[in-house]
């Protein structure tokens, strides 16, 4: 109880600083932008193991977005997530009301500002920091990566300060400092440090990353990372996105790379979309758990067909496979526009195990479900 | 007998503008790329797109450099902060969502923009057709109460989106009023109908026009621009990464 109150409060004072914010702006700046999303969501799971057999979860998710421009050449971003969710929905968030009917969070998303000069821009603050052009996985996205058991979910920021020079229109160098994933060290531990260079060209865009991961109490002498992503144009689309991370205490070798390649295509005049990317996950002592949505085996697949039934309805069938387990997600959507700013969207998706093993680690073993449908309703504003 | 010879004598005399000279199939779509052809533009747009009951309104701001460079930023609420940059014949697109900016693969550019019965193509091609065309100029006729020329071209280029174009051409006015598009099959795809021109500086642009794709039935794309400056100087920097990623 005492923890929901010091949430509560944290709020409270939250909430307090965004009104403060657009007030303010609203006088002050210049240009002022509000947008966002608002959702209704609701689940069916049936589980599987030790999980219920059949529960439910409703969630009421707002992404809030506030862009404003501070003289010639300021911008401050604020992006919050209001959730109010109930049932399987409410164990998914961290909230600071839990009362009856339901459970509500606030997320701090974004909260960032850029200052640009003549030669370059400085961003400080939370903000999101994507890398890599792969487009199911993305490893050199190391920060917050593609996962594409996920589709829908919003790119997580980090806290930290970055500096992008622009030598030309189509070539960028960024330089970078991020705090630590543990949150409350306060010596440094696990702090990012890096740089990153893009180029593109007509046929072919090229990025380069190089970042430092401080020393933790897991990894003494900290861990290297070099990533390489390749987009190539020849009428298909082609990806190659890589990551090496050499962690000094325990030489990876090929462990250390995770990489994929990919191919995307349309058919039947653009009515049929098709991306296949394939995923070697060699990373070897880094926990990827979180990263991109998979875990303990080596090779991967992704297929996914989007076929455009008119321009307001859609249907996707994707799959993620490992190849290692023979364990399947397939996923379905349908979704469809009634009118301009709403889409409504109905998914289902069924683990698919295998005798191979302990079931797959996409199984329903191991994920505690049979199946998941979910209904969706998205409003833009 | 000597009626109906003078009669047609009349006939194409009225035509082609009662004696004055007729000019060339070359002229008349030289005519049209310099009234339509820019060195710059800067513009707001509105795209009115009604397509299977539905009424979709994007809005934007757009600048263009020759036929390499284009930005447009839309404005709308639901479509707020997507922009899209043209560089050396490539298309990126900055998505709010991902906050990431995305490169648009070749196969995809053919497809329609944000849902109109414009490719992306359409909206990037800004060459000149005398460049890209061989003209023939085919007759004459009435069309709204205008006199027209027909000009039927012929892609000069295997690689053209579309080999075969009909123009309609203001004899008055020389705005390409209407035109058509077809594919190689011959099939029609697209047609387009100027609503109104404006004279900017000393050329007549069209400010509303609508497209229709006409493999997407009973669809039509309004297009209004407003605040349209011609010629002026636009900064490199606006067809950037830089400006792309603000």
């Amino acid at each position: 109880m005492k923890t929901i109150n010091a949430r509560t409060r944290a709020a409270a004072r939250f909430a307090a600083f965004c009104t403060l914010f657009a007030a303010s702006t609203a006088g002050a700046a210049e240009d002022l932008d509000f947008s966002g999303s608002i959702d209704t969501s609701y689940a069916s799971v049936f589980g599987a193991e030790d999980a219920p057999e059949y529960s439910y979860g409703l969630e009421q998710y707002a992404n809030l977005r506030l862009k404003a421009n501070i003289g010639e050449r300021g911008t401050v971003f604020v992006a919050a997530n209001i959730i109010a969710a109930s049932g399987e929905a409410a164990a998914d968030i961290e909230p600071f009301v839990v009362g009856k009917n339901y459970a509500a969070a606030i997320e701090v998303e974004r909260l960032y500002y850029r200052i640009e000069s003549d030669t370059m821009d400085m961003e400080t603050g939370l903000m999101r920091m994507a890398f890599g052009f792969g487009q199911a996985w993305s490893p050199s996205d190391f920060l917050s990566p593609k996962n594409p058991l996920l589709p829908d979910a919003r790119p997580r920021g980090v806290l930290g300060a970055a500096v992008s020079t622009y030598p030309t229109d189509t070539v960028k160098f960024k330089a970078f400092a991020l705090s630590g994933a543990d949150s409350l060290d306060a010596e440094g531990n696990g702090a990012v440090f890096g740089a990153t260079a893009d180029a593109h060209g007509e046929h072919a865009s090229v990025q380069g990353l190089y970042a430092f991961e401080a020393p933790t109490d897991v990894d003494d002498r900290g861990i290297n990372y070099a990533g390489l992503s390749l987009k190539l144009e020849a009428e298909a689309g082609f990806v190659l996105d890589a990551l090496f991370s050499l962690n000094a205490d325990d030489p990876n070798g090929i462990e250390g790379l995770q990489a994929t390649i990919g191919a995307d295509y349309s058919f039947l005049n653009g009515d049929l979309y098709a991306l296949l990317e394939y995923l070697y996950n060699g990373w070897g002592g880094v926990d990827t758990a979180d990263r991109s949505g998979i875990e303990d085996n080596t090779n991967y697949l992704y297929g996914a067909f989007t076929y455009r039934f008119s321009d307001y309805t859609n249907a996707t069938i994707s799959c993620v496979a490992s190849i290692d387990d023979r364990s399947f997600s397939p996923y379905l959507e349908l979704s469809h526009e009634p009118f301009q700013g709403m889409t409504v969207s109905l998914s289902g998706r069924i683990p698919v195990g295998s005798s191979f093993g302990e079931n797959g680690e996409l199984g329903p073993e191991k994920t505690k479900s049979r199946a998941l449908i979910t209904a969706k309703v998205r409003l833009r504003f | 007998m000597r009626k109906s010879i003078l009669g047609i004598l009349l006939a194409v005399a009225a035509a082609f503008g009662a004696g004055a000279q007729v000019p060339s199939a070359e002229e008349l779509l030289a005519q049209v790329d310099a009234n339509e052809v820019y060195a710059s533009i800067s513009y707001k747009g509105e795209m009115v797109i009604e397509y299977q009951g539905k009424r979709y309104v994007k809005k934007f701001e757009a600048f263009a450099k020759g036929s390499a460079n284009m930005f447009a930023e839309f404005v709308n609420p639901e479509d707020k902060g997507t922009k899209y940059l043209k560089k050396e014949g490539r298309l990126y697109v900055y998505s709010p969502d991902s906050e990431e900016v995305m490169l648009i693969s070749g196969h995809l550019l053919k497809e329609s923009m944000m849902g109109s019965d414009l490719s992306y193509e359409d909206t990037i091609d800004n060459e000149k057709l005398t460049v890209r065309y061989t003209p023939t100029l085919t007759g004459t006729e009435q069309l709204n109460g205008r006199s027209v020329y027909i000009l039927e071209l012929t892609a000069k280029k295997k690689t053209e989106s579309y080999p075969r174009q009909k123009l309609w051409i203001d004899v008055e006015t020389g705005d390409l009023v209407r035109f058509e598009l077809y594919a190689l099959s011959g099939a029609k795809l697209k047609e387009y109908e100027l609503i109104r021109a404006e004279k900017i500086g000393n050329r007549r642009y069209p400010v509303e026009s609508v497209m229709r794709d006409l493999l997407r039935k009973g669809s039509r794309t309004t297009f209004i621009m407003s605040d349209v400056k011609l010629d002026e100087v636009i900064p490199d920097s606006t067809f950037s990464m830089r400006n792309l990623e603000r």
